[in-house]
C-alpha cells in the first residue's frame, strides 16, 4: 500500500495550504476567515491523534483495566480499541455515579491523566501544570 | 421567506400598530448564532406617537432552540424588567406575540453602538482607559440585574418561566442546577466520567443561596457591548432565569471566555477580585469567593456539556458546519478546568 506522504503529512501540508494561501485571502470577510482558521486547527488535532492517539488509547485502556478489574482481551485493530475505551468508560461512569464517587484517588488520578493526555492531542498550548 | 417579503409585512404591521406610515430605509440581517434571527432596522414613521426616524434591531426565531432558552416574547419580558431596573441594556420594544404576522414571534429595540467581539474587548490599545472602568460599569449593571426578583416580578407566567429550580431549602438553586446537568449529560451519546465526578462534588458542597434573583444566564465577554467611552450594553438575554448572583459572577470569571488573556480571571480584562470588589462596592454585598468558585465549577460543567451538544448538532445533521464540528473537541478542556478548580477548593 503507498505510504509516502504518510496520512499525518498529508494534514500538515493542507494546514500549510489553509494558513499560508487561504487564510491570507479570506482575511477579510469574518465568518469565513474564522473557520478557516478553525479547520487549520483541526486538521493538527487529527494529525496529532494519528501520530500519538493509538499510544494513548493503550494507556488508557491499561489504567481502566486496573480500576475496572477486568482484563485487557487481544485488539487487533483501533477500532476495536476505541469501542473497548467506550464501552469500559460507561461502566466507570456507571460506577463513579451509583457510588458518588468524588475523591478516589485512583480513579482521580485516571480521568485527570486522561485529560490531559486528551488535550495534548485536542490543545497543546492548553497549559496542564499547577 | 425573503427579505423584500419580510420588510413589506413589517412595514404593514408596524403602519397599522403605530398609526403612521411606517417605511423601511434599510434592514440588513445580522449573524444571530443557532435559533435567533436578528436584523438591523432603520424605520421612518411618518406620523403618531412614534414618527420620526428610529434606529433599530428586530428579534425573531429561526426555529429550533438551545436547552433553556427563551422564547422571544419572554425574554422581551425579561430584557423590559431588566432595563426599569436601570440595567445599561438596549430598550425592548414593540412585542408581537401572533406568529401570523411574520412566521414567528418578534420585538424590536434600540440599536445601540460598540463592540462585542472578545478579542477586541481584551486586547486593542487604544481602549485601555474603558477597559480600566469596565469592572465598574459591568457591576453596576450586573447588580441592577441582580436587584429584579420573582417577588418584583408581575407577570406570574414569565415568573413561572423564569424558574429552574424545584424545592425549597436554602440550596435548593444549586441542587436543582445540579440535577438540570445530571439530566442533559444522561441524553449525551458518550460516557463522560470526569463530568460524573464533578456533579458529584455539585451534589455534595451545593451552597445556600443568599438570595433568589434575576441571573442573566450569559454574563460575559462576548455579550457586552462597548466603545471607547465604555460600556454600551448587556445583550443576549435568552438565558435568563431565576438563581444565585453567584452564577453571573463564575461565568464572567470562565477561563473559556478570556479571549486569550488568561491571566485577567474577570472576563478576560480584569483580575477576578478587582471585579468581585468593584460589585461588593456597586451592592453593599459582599462576594463569597467559595460560591463563586461553586459556579465557576458548575460553569465549565453545564459549558462542558453544552459544547457535547453543539457538537451532537453538526453530527445529525441538524445544522452542520466545521465550528460546531470542532467544537465539541474542546469538551476537554472545560472538564479539566472544572476538575482544577474541584482540586483548589480543597
Amino acid at each position: 500500500m503507498q505510504s509516502r506522504p504518510s496520512a499525518a503529512e498529508l494534514l500538515d501540508a493542507i494546514q500549510d495550504l489553509l494558513i499560508k494561501q487561504i487564510l491570507p485571502k479570506v482575511e477579510g470577510e469574518g465568518a469565513l476567515a474564522y473557520k478557516t482558521l478553525v479547520s487549520w486547527n483541526m486538521l493538527g488535532v487529527v494529525a496529532r491523534e494519528l501520530r500519538s492517539g493509538e499510544a494513548l488509547v493503550d494507556a488508557e485502556l491499561q489504567r481502566l483495566a486496573s480500576i475496572l478489574g477486568l482484563s485487557l482481551p487481544s485488539l487487533p485493530t483501533l477500532n476495536d480499541k476505541h469501542a473497548l475505551a467506550r464501552e469500559w468508560n460507561t461502566k466507570l461512569a456507571q460506577r463513579i455515579r451509583k457510588e458518588k464517587i468524588t475523591d478516589d484517588p485512583a480513579v482521580l488520578d485516571h480521568v485527570k491523566k486522561t485529560l490531559s493526555e486528551t488535550l495534548s492531542i485536542t490543545n497543546p498550548r492548553f497549559s496542564t501544570e499547577g | 421567506m425573503t427579505l423584500p417579503d419580510l420588510q413589506a409585512k413589517l412595514e404593514a404591521y408596524l403602519s397599522k400598530r403605530l398609526g403612521g406610515r411606517a417605511a423601511i430605509q434599510a434592514m440588513k440581517p445580522l449573524s444571530g448564532g443557532a435559533c435567533q434571527d436578528n436584523y438591523l432596522v432603520d424605520l421612518s414613521v411618518s406620523e403618531g406617537k412614534e414618527a420620526g426616524d428610529h434606529r433599530l434591531v428586530l428579534r425573531t426565531d429561526k426555529g429550533g432552540s438551545l436547552y433553556a432558552s427563551l422564547a422571544r416574547a419572554d425574554e422581551f419580558g425579561v430584557v423590559d424588567l431588566a432595563h426599569k431596573a436601570g440595567v445599561k441594556t438596549p430598550r425592548p420594544m414593540w412585542l408581537e406575540r401572533d406568529t401570523s404576522v411574520i412566521g414567528h414571534p418578534f420585538y424590536f429595540m434600540e440599536r445601540i453602538n460598540g463592540r462585542a467581539d472578545g478579542r477586541f474587548i481584551v486586547k486593542d490599545r487604544s481602549i485601555q482607559a474603558m477597559r480600566d472602568r469596565l469592572p465598574t460599569e459591568l457591576a453596576r449593571s450586573l447588580f441592577r440585574i441582580h436587584t429584579v426578583t420573582p417577588e418584583s416580578c408581575t407577570d406570574a407566567e414569565l415568573k413561572r418561566t423564569l424558574t429552574r429550580h424545584e424545592g425549597s431549602l436554602p440550596n435548593s438553586v444549586a441542587l436543582s442546577a445540579t440535577e438540570e446537568m445530571r439530566r442533559e449529560l444522561a441524553q449525551l451519546p458518550d460516557a463522560h466520567p470526569a463530568l460524573e465526578l464533578g456533579l458529584n462534588w455539585l451534589e455534595k458542597t451545593a451552597p445556600p443561596t443568599d438570595k433568589v434573583v434575576l441571573v442573566h444566564g450569559d454574563f460575559r465577554t462576548g455579550n457586552f457591548m462597548v466603545t471607547p467611552t465604555g460600556l454600551e450594553g448587556v445583550v443576549d438575554w435568552e438565558f435568563a432565569h431565576w438563581g444565585d448572583r453567584h452564577e453571573d459572577i463564575a461565568w464572567l470569571c470562565m477561563r473559556d471566555w478570556r479571549f486569550g488573556k488568561i491571566s485577567k480571571e474577570a472576563g478576560g480584562f480584569a483580575g477576578r477580585q478587582e471585579f468581585y470588589d468593584a460589585y461588593s462596592s456597586e451592592s453593599g454585598i459582599k462576594v463569597d469567593p467559595e460560591k463563586v468558585r461553586y459556579w465557576e465549577v458548575m460553569g465549565n460543567a453545564r459549558w462542558a456539556i453544552g459544547s457535547a451538544q453543539q457538537t451532537e448538532r453538526h453530527l445529525s445533521g441538524r445544522d452542520k458546519g466545521i465550528e460546531l464540528a470542532a467544537i465539541g473537541r474542546r469538551m476537554s478542556e472545560m472538564e479539566f478546568e472544572m476538575m482544577r478548580l474541584i482540586e483548589d477548593a480543597k
